[in-house]
């Protein structure tokens, strides 16, 4: 049996739903906004046990293979009271089966949550031989202005994975730097080059360029520029290092962002563990829910 | 008027404005030159890091420290709550309390000095985990646990809670054990910390009937204890050699 958890009407979710519901695998959804009718019961010592039921169809948690897992943040899917209260306790007790389980898990929370610090990340990707942007984070304004002084050109983002949305300093934003005194503000020398997106599911890799005007190309239809994606291949030691990167972080499914520069360096900007991948297999056909899908049962 | 004399390094810790006993520890341990960071100091102009690197620079109480002043850190802040951050407008408190941890895991992450306990990425303080998740490290290293048991669903009925007749506490301190506890539950705390790869871990033993066995545990040191307090500040000053088995 697959398990999926999440809110029907995402699209990654409801491809990779789709793809199992036409091959005809054991698969069962938990609807995050439907949760009446859903009871869980688990027991923990040397092993996970327990049952789960949806509706009708039950499920002891041993028979259990592979779990996707697209949780949307509960406060944003609406509800009070008490449906609010055990949505969260039934969110609650998911998150534990996926730490727990010995099924393939897309991915485990606790490897998730390295998304939550960006410039933690850094030493994970450090690690695997990508080159990592020169980085600042400070509160001292000085020490900002001495930064670009150094670099030129010059982004800021987000440290955490909240607003996560990448800016280019520009001359304007030079008034402002008296502000990184009261919270540890994060610079970035900008690298040129050509975006790649690389997809890892399980061993396989799924890459495409990505050309936009925008310095954030995830957020270009905000400003309505353009973008344009087309499937690519890897070098050999950038496919090794982009599933070594996987390993290590243990997120068998994850989101690379790349930029090749004229020099052919590879700079890696962050590994996104819970990629909205239908975007980028809308723009290339690459079938990344197939892929999903495989891993899933085995 | 003296000579040359070494610098004596300082141990940072990181902790709640709130929390009384980490902010007294100055006072409490003065021989070890003790200094207290909170959510504040981050608000304040000072800090640079630049990961990857050992480049840095901190703001504790109000004092700008490098990294070559920095003996040690211990942490007793497990997040930055945003109820914390009066110095922000309120709309953008979370975003900062979100900044600030982010910032904390990787700053914290990246010391090369002895830090109790280094964060994991959703804690501050070492792993956060859940019940299940500590019964099933205790059982992997070969603790005896009383099974945790958790229902959700329409009837809302939650198992029973069961009544236990004793409890004991071992707070572990890099290889030393401290508490009531007899030997072998102190060499079961031993274990556990060696397996969850902390430096100090409070873990909590009941018993319901059938013996001693793992209730929880947590990472988060406990100072209220002047000994575990002492015992903790000098192994990171000076670490202990690790025991046998």
């Amino acid at each position: 049996m697959v398990l999926l958890w999440g809110a029907p009407g995402d699209p990654p979710l409801d491809a990779v739903y789709r793809t199992l519901l036409r091959r005809g695998a054991r698969t069962l959804l938990v609807d995050q906004r439907r949760t009446e009718g859903t009871t869980l019961t688990t027991e923990v010592g040397e092993r996970l046990s327990g049952t789960l039921r949806v509706g009708d169809r039950s499920v002891e948690l041993p028979e259990i293979v592979g779990i996707y897992l697209r949780p949307q943040d509960r406060s944003a899917l609406g509800g009070a009271g008490d449906s609010h209260a055990a949505g969260a306790a039934l969110d609650d007790m998911l998150l534990a089966v996926a730490e727990l389980t010995p099924a393939v898990v897309l991915n485990r929370p606790d490897a998730m949550a390295a998304n939550n610090s960006k410039p933690y990340q850094y030493s994970q990707i450090r690690s695997v031989g990508f080159a990592v942007p020169d980085t600042l984070i400070t509160t001292l304004p000085d020490a900002a202005r001495e930064f670009v002084a150094q670099h030129g050109s010059v982004i800021y983002k987000s440290v955490s994975g909240t607003r996560s949305i990448v800016g280019e300093l520009r001359e304007a934003d030079h008034a402002r730097f008296d502000e990184v005194r009261w919270c540890p503000t994060q610079m970035q020398e900008r690298i040129a080059g050509v975006d790649v997106r690389v997809h890892v599911v399980g061993e396989e890799l799924f890459a495409c360029t990505v050309s936009s005007d925008a310095v954030d190309y995830r957020y270009a239809h905000l400003t309505g520029q353009r973008v344009d994606i087309s499937r690519c291949s890897l070098p050999d030691d950038c496919a090794e290092r982009c599933l070594a990167l996987s390993r290590a972080t243990h997120l068998p499914l994850a989101g690379i962002d790349l930029r090749r520069t004229e020099a052919s360096e590879w700079y890696c900007f962050e590994i996104n563990p819970s990629p909205g991948f239908t975007y980028y297999q809308q723009a290339t056909g690459a079938p990344i829910d197939v892929a999903i899908a495989n891993v899933l049962t085995g | 008027m003296t000579g040359a004399t070494e610098t004596r390094k300082r141990t940072v810790v990181l902790a709640s404005a709130a929390d009384h006993v980490a902010v007294e520890l100055p006072e409490r341990l003065s021989r070890l030159d003790v200094v207290v960071v909170t959510p504040g100091d981050l608000s304040r102009p000072g800090w640079c890091y630049r990961p990857g690197t050992s480049d840095w620079a901190m703001v504790a109480d109000g004092e700008v420290l490098g990294a070559e002043e920095i003996g040690a850190v211990v942490t007793r802040l497990p997040w930055v709550s945003e109820f914390e951050l009066s110095q922000i407008v309120p709309g953008d408190r979370a975003y900062v309390a979100a900044e600030m941890r982010a910032f904390l895991v990787a700053w914290l992450s990246d010391l090369a000095c002895p830090v109790a306990n280094r964060p994991g990425p959703n804690c501050l303080c070492g792993p956060f985990w859940r019940h299940e998740r500590w019964v099933t490290e205790a059982a992997r290293a070969g603790l005896a646990v009383e099974p945790a048991r958790r229902s959700v669903g329409s009837d809302g009925t939650q198992p029973p809670p069961l009544s236990c007749r004793s409890r004991v506490m071992v707070t572990v301190v890099g290889e030393r054990c401290l508490g009531e506890a007899d030997e072998q539950l102190q060499d079961q705390a031993l274990c556990l910390a060696r397996a969850t790869g902390v430096e100090t871990l409070t873990v909590h033993f009941a018993d319901w009937g059938a013996g001693m066995r793992f209730l929880t545990a947590n990472p988060w040191p406990c100072l209220e204890d002047d000994a575990v307090a002492s015992a903790l500040l000098d192994h990171l000053v000076a670490p202990a050699p690790a025991r046998a088995g």
